[in-house]
């Protein structure tokens, strides 16, 4: 299903991206870019405007400046089709349960292998007795285990995770790592953000470090 | 420890009743509220002095009283089952756990509850002290405080129930509802309250009113009932959501203000430790994992039905029953009730033409057709949807959240067709006026962000679905209406929203 433009484009382009919200700017002038294969770590202390460039990216906020991945404008639906989004706070149908969610979300992203992918994310992470329970009820690392697995077992080319490390035991966060460098090896592109400080060098990630809304060189 | 609570509540209570204040001052504003307060006594005051006393007075309540206090009383049986008074998550947190006699920690609370009981009882009291002289010729000026503290005795009866695990308390919540319905229906009781001029009428409820509240009291000595901390927690993300839809709804986020009804039932479901606050009762099979987009959808707006608590799904059979048979009827299903359509057929138009001969009165029938469709799609098209950052077209989405519920139009409507013997030109109406009503309510509670479960949105819906009725029979051109309908739906199956 690759097309030309995949093939050519780099998976992330941010070209001079800026965020005002409450007549506040929030993000000045933001540009980077992100090659096939590549991880990036989004540090920044907190207010610093990770979460909000995040969510610019994957066209939750409106913005000025131009946002491309795959060469395609972020908000259309060849663009929506190439990446996942997991954001800090869980975003769950509290109406389904774990396994009904694997199922949905394999469905929504076309892509029927992503089901037994997630399912094997699920019993990593230790989850598969919980198959048939409402995420509701669960504690907040385990609903983002949940969130984690949709998210990687997509295997989409672009994966976009705000604060993964958030809430998991240690196991889990070194599977998580794991499991992120195993995405780039594949030639997928990962950009995450996280304040650990071990995570550049666990991740072997390239650092990207947001400074007040300003991109630091 | 206790003087600490006390410290607490006096810094908490202050600050919340100011912020309280000024809230209420921006938002309304006090002189509005004084203003619609004046209004009120009023009319309080013009409608008491309406009353004028009967030449014949009615006869003695003394027996609905004694009937209705009694039952008031017997009805703790089935009081229990929450708490009457919870603590917040901050409150349980830092107080339930902290070493602090549960009384102490509840009290404040306990309080306001008992105030809010008391109140109201001498709201009604004070009501019937001014309509029991000239309705029934007797005299009650004492009704007030004994109705608040029958109020106040029935809400620490309540406590006492629900508190009835808790070491050390057990029969008392029986005994509050037994002697109160007992001094219901004797003499000197608590009727009597409600019908003698003598003061010796508050004993007996001031007693009752007593021992409740002291064995309310003693019920949180040491130990808090098993189950209160962790319904209060589910009770305040209860109170929480309700709250955040309030104003999310005023504030203009009607998307948010839009329940959620899975995660309400599941807390619904965690309250009462009931089946289903961890797993559903009943699912439906998975769909494939290659099947298109809109089935896993409507696979999800089936399920949501199918999940429901049976009174709720015996409602929504109910309506979608109502609204199939008035969407028949309207296009022209009447014709086949014989006279009835008779009468109806008075009207623009022939039988089989919307807004033309329709048992509920031409186009106006129509439109009140489309309202009760509407009120039935927002019942029939599960949770809302949103696309976000998913790839997902409109379309798929609209399909599949109106599937199921045009399914179960479709076959509630078949008893109603094979008993009214309608012909396809009428079902042809029916079905698309149904359709219309489903998309359109569908794509503009989609599209605005207000939620199907509004009214707005069924307004809308309805009025865009009877439109093609409204303006044709108004134009005289009532044949054209089902194929303006067509066209319609055609429409707004192509919008992209």
């Amino acid at each position: 299903m690759a097309t030309d433009t995949d093939t050519v484009a780099a998976p992330l382009v941010v070209t001079e991206l800026n965020v005002r919200l409450g007549g506040v700017s929030v993000l000045e002038d933001v540009s980077f870019t992100l090659a096939a294969g590549e991880v990036a770590l989004l540090v920044g202390p907190n207010g610093a405007g990770k979460s909000t460039l995040i969510r610019a990216v994957v066209g939750l906020l409106p913005h000025t400046g131009d946002v491309a991945i795959f060469g395609r404008p972020n908000r259309g639906m060849t663009a929506r089709s190439k990446f996942v989004f997991s954001p800090d706070d869980p975003a769950l149908y509290e109406d389904l349960t774990l396994r009904e969610h694997v199922r949905f979300t394999a469905i929504l992203y076309g892509r029927p292998e992503a089901d037994a992918k997630t399912l094997e994310w699920l019993e990593r992470f230790g989850l598969t007795s919980k198959l048939d329970e409402f995420p509701g009820t669960h504690s907040r690392g385990m609903r983002q285990k949940l969130a984690l697995s949709l998210a990687l077992g997509l295997e989409l080319p672009l994966t976009i995770l705000d604060e993964p490390f958030n809430g998991l035991d240690l196991a889990s966060q070194e599977m998580l790592a794991a499991g992120l460098q195993q995405r780039a090896r594949a030639g997928g592109t990962v950009l995450l953000t996280g304040h650990q400080r071990e995570l550049e060098s666990l991740l072997e990630a390239r650092r990207l470090a947001l400074q007040d809304g300003h991109l630091e060189a | 420890m206790n003087r600490a609570v006390v410290y607490l509540r006096r810094r908490t209570v202050v600050r919340a009743f100011h912020a309280y204040r000024e809230w209420v001052g921006r938002a309304v504003g006090w002189w509005t509220i004084l203003y619609l307060i004046g209004w009120i006594v009023v009319f309080v005051v013009a409608g008491l002095e309406a009353l004028t006393p009967l030449a014949v007075p009615a006869g003695s309540p003394r027996t609905v009283l004694m009937v209705g206090l009694a039952l008031f009383f017997l009805g703790l049986a089935l009081a229990g089952k929450v708490p009457p008074v919870i603590l917040d998550r901050r409150d349980l947190h830092r107080l339930g756990v902290a070493p602090v006699e549960p009384w102490s920690a509840l009290r404040w609370r306990f309080m306001v509850r008992a105030g809010g009981a008391a109140a109201l009882g001498a709201v009604l009291g004070l009501l019937w002290t001014a309509i029991a002289p000239p309705l029934f010729g007797v005299s009650a000026p004492w009704a007030a405080p004994a109705l608040a503290l029958v109020f106040v005795a029935r809400f620490s009866g309540s406590w006492l129930r629900y508190a009835r695990s808790t070491d050390g308390v057990g029969y008392q919540g029986w005994v509050v509802a037994l002697v109160g319905a007992g001094l219901a229906v004797v003499p000197y009781g608590l009727a009597d309250a409600l019908l003698s001029p003598s003061p010796v009428v508050l004993v007996a409820p001031a007693l009752l009113a007593v021992l409740a509240l002291t064995w309310a009291r003693r019920s949180l000595a040491e130990y808090w009932p098993p189950r209160f901390a962790s319904q209060s927690l589910v009770l305040t993300q209860l109170q929480a959501m309700r709250t955040m839809q309030l104003m999310a709804g005023v504030a203009g986020f009607v998307r948010q203000a839009a329940a959620d009804g899975g995660e309400k039932r599941r807390l619904l479901a965690a309250l009462h430790d009931t089946p289903g606050a961890t797993k559903p009762r009943r699912s439906l099979p998975l769909v494939p994992a290659n099947a298109p987009q809109w089935r896993a959808i409507a696979w999800r707006t089936a399920t949501d039905l199918w999940r429901r608590p049976p009174l709720r799904m015996a409602f929504a059979l109910l309506i979608t029953l109502t609204a199939a048979s008035a969407a028949i009827l309207v296009n022209g299903g009447a014709a086949a009730l014989g006279s009835a359509a008779g009468d109806a057929a008075g009207g623009v138009g022939g039988g089989g033409v919307p807004g033309g001969a329709g048992l509920l009165g031409g186009a106006l029938g129509v439109l009140l057709a489309a309202l009760l469709i509407a009120r039935a799609g927002s019942v029939l098209l599960g949770p809302e949807f949103a696309v976000g950052v998913l790839p997902v077209e409109p379309a798929e989405r609209t399909l599949g959240r109106v599937t199921p519920g045009a399914l179960l139009f479709l076959v509630l409507a078949v008893p109603v067709v094979t008993y009214l013997g309608v012909g396809l030109g009428e079902l042809l109406g029916a079905a698309t006026l149904v359709l219309v009503v489903l998309l359109a309510l569908e794509k503009y509670a989609s599209w605005s962000g207000s939620g199907a479960s509004r009214w707005e949105a069924q307004i809308v819906a309805a009025i865009l679905a009877a439109l093609p009725s409204l303006v044709l029979s108004a134009f005289g051109v009532p044949g054209w209406i089902v194929g303006a309908q067509v066209g319609m739906l055609l429409v707004l199956l192509l919008v992209p929203a």
